[in-house]
This record gives C-alpha cells, sequence and structure tokens, in this order.
C-alpha cells in the first residue's frame, strides 16, 4: 500500500513538472520585393520588416501579431475587425478618407483583406496614401501597408500588386 | 514594367522560433510594446515578468548598429543604466551554446517608483537575427526565480 502511494506522488509529481507551455514567438515569412525596392528601417517602429523605394517615393512595412495576444487582449481576429483596429490608428488625422475594401485572394491563393486610406500630413505638408492588407495564417496576423504620397496609389500600384500576390507566408 | 517584375528580391521578416515556460508562467501582453512575446508567473510564484524583441541582422547593418553581442548587450540595457539604483551583478559575458551566440548579463536597479529589481538579460545571436530576452522580479525572489529565467532562455529553440 506504501509503495502504491508512492507511485500515485511519483506520477503526481511527474505531472507537475509537464507542465509546461510551449510558446510561438515568430513564424517564417518573407516578402518579394520588386526592382528598385529593397529592405529599410525607420518606417514603422513597431515593423518586423520593412522596404522603400526611394526613387518613387513607396514604402512599406509589416506588423506581425500571435493569435493568442489578440485573445488575451479581448481583440477580435476576424480580417476587418482587425482592419478597422489598424484604421483607427489615422481615422483621426485631418482629411482622413477611406475606399471601398475588398476581401480577396493573392495569387499565392491566401485570402486577405485590403483598404486604401488617405490622410492630410501636417508634418510633411502633403497628403498621404496608405494600403493595408491583413493576412492571417494558423498563429499570426499579419498588417501588410504599403504606402505612399499622392501618386501612390497609381504610380506604385503594379509593384504594390506584386508585393501582396507575392508575400509567402504559412498556411 | 516585365523585367521590374523578375529583377526581385526577398526579403525575410521572421524564422519559426518559441520557448518553453515552466509550469505557473503564461503569456501576457502589456509589459513592451516592441516585444514579439511576452510572459509572466502565476500565482504561487513570486511575480516574474520577461520579454523577447528580435531584429533582423540587415536592419541593424542599415541602421549601423554595431553587431558585436556584447555591444548589442550594453545598447539594448542602457535605458536601465541611467535608472537610479543601477548596478552589474554580472557584467556582460558571452558563451557559445546550442549552436548560438550567448551573451549573458545580471544587473539591479533600485529607485523608490519601482522598488528593488533583478534583471537576467540575454542577447542571443543566430545567423540572420538577433534576439534579446529580458526577464525580471523583485531582488529577494532572484534566488527562486533565477532557474525559471535560466530554464526559459535554454528552451529557446529555433527551427531551420
Amino acid at each position: 500500500m506504501k509503495f502504491k502511494f508512492l507511485v500515485i506522488t511519483a506520477f503526481f509529481l511527474a505531472s507537475i513538472t509537464n507542465a509546461q507551455s510551449s510558446l510561438v514567438g515568430a513564424e517564417s515569412f518573407s516578402v518579394n520585393l520588386p526592382a528598385g525596392y529593397s529592405r529599410a528601417v525607420g518606417t514603422n517602429d513597431y515593423a518586423t520588416v520593412q522596404w522603400q523605394n526611394e526613387e518613387m517615393h513607396s514604402y512599406g512595412f509589416v506588423i506581425i501579431e500571435n493569435l493568442d495576444e489578440l485573445k488575451i487582449s479581448g481583440v477580435s481576429s476576424d480580417l476587418q475587425s482587425y482592419m478597422d483596429i489598424c484604421i483607427s490608428n489615422y481615422s483621426g488625422f485631418p482629411q482622413f478618407k477611406s475606399f471601398a475594401p475588398k476581401l480577396f485572394k493573392n495569387k499565392k491563393g491566401q485570402e486577405n483583406f485590403q483598404k486604401q486610406i488617405s490622410y492630410y500630413n501636417e508634418e510633411l505638408e502633403s497628403t498621404v496614401y496608405l494600403q493595408f492588407n491583413i493576412f492571417k495564417s494558423k498563429n499570426f496576423i499579419y498588417q501588410i501597408v504599403n504606402f505612399g504620397n499622392e501618386d501612390f496609389l497609381k504610380v506604385s500600384k503594379e509593384n504594390t500588386d506584386y508585393i501582396i500576390n507575392n508575400v509567402v507566408l504559412p498556411q | 514594367m516585365y523585367s521590374a517584375v523578375f529583377a526581385q528580391h526577398k526579403v525575410y521578416g521572421a524564422e519559426v522560433f518559441g520557448v518553453t515556460l515552466p509550469q505557473n508562467f503564461e503569456r501576457t501582453i502589456g509589459l513592451n510594446d516592441y516585444a514579439t512575446l511576452q510572459f509572466e508567473s502565476k500565482s504561487p510564484k513570486p511575480n516574474a515578468y520577461g520579454f523577447l524583441i528580435f531584429e533582423h541582422k540587415d536592419e541593424l547593418k542599415l541602421a549601423e548598429a554595431n553587431l558585436d553581442i556584447i555591444d548589442y548587450t550594453l545598447n539594448s540595457i542602457e535605458p536601465y543604466t541611467i535608472r537610479e539604483g543601477f548596478n552589474y551583478i554580472k557584467k556582460p559575458y558571452i558563451a557559445y551554446e546550442r549552436g548560438f551566440n550567448y551573451a549573458y548579463t545580471e544587473f539591479e536597479t533600485n529607485d523608490t517608483e519601482l522598488g528593488h529589481i533583478y534583471f537576467l538579460q540575454t542577447v542571443i545571436e543566430t545567423k540572420d537575427y538577433i534576439y534579446q530576452i529580458i526577464q525580471y522580479c523583485g531582488y529577494n525572489e532572484k534566488e527562486i526565480m533565477k532557474s525559471d529565467f535560466v530554464n526559459i532562455v535554454n528552451s529557446f529553440k529555433v527551427d531551420e
């Protein structure tokens, strides 16, 4: 009987010891940049990867968040709800405008939600145009932002489309 | 435009990595805005916290930051060195473990607002990335918590 008690105790202790949790910190992803674009720093402090095309005044970055962190914050990981949160950081700026969003699959078959906005940047004394694309993998949500000056949505469209169509994320 | 599409190059945003938390630790938020991963202890353990920040080495090159792991350590703890009561318990030192370069440092801060705090800071250099893990707890709890902190650092894993 005493031995049985020891075995049970040992099993209980082993269970406690094994009560660990593995946290995924990041997953491998990459962005294919068209000619003229290169890795950059300084476009956004929270970005994991950033790029620029100085000649075209075209810039971009990716911010990732673990879905478990969103759960802890009580934030929905629904693409549209997450987009609303991203956009809300800009909606208070002068002359804020947002354009019709669209939900589509990129050329790699990954669903994403896209929205374009603009606002007047008083510091730069010009209108800034931004395109947000929200993707989601099993463990992370990705906010991909491309932005530039007044000509950005027209002049950089082909390059921005290329970036969005060729981003490589885990399924 | 044809040539522009093909004359492209790939930039990597992250690699697969993770840590294993001991019992009575859990993921949390709100410790550091730049952190990719944050955690804290749960009762009955004393209060302890940690977070991880990573950077691609190419970004450090662009920022003209020194890639030396000791310099990186000194640079990353600079905000703590100006706190009242800052004192090294162990000055930064390098170890080569599990295939990566590690730099460790232990220090304390002691001010009236935040109290007496113990810090273990670890910098890990992989092929393309630099990771820093900062873990801290009340100074009086350091002997209890240090083994958990070390276990968390030792559990750091990159999937090739």
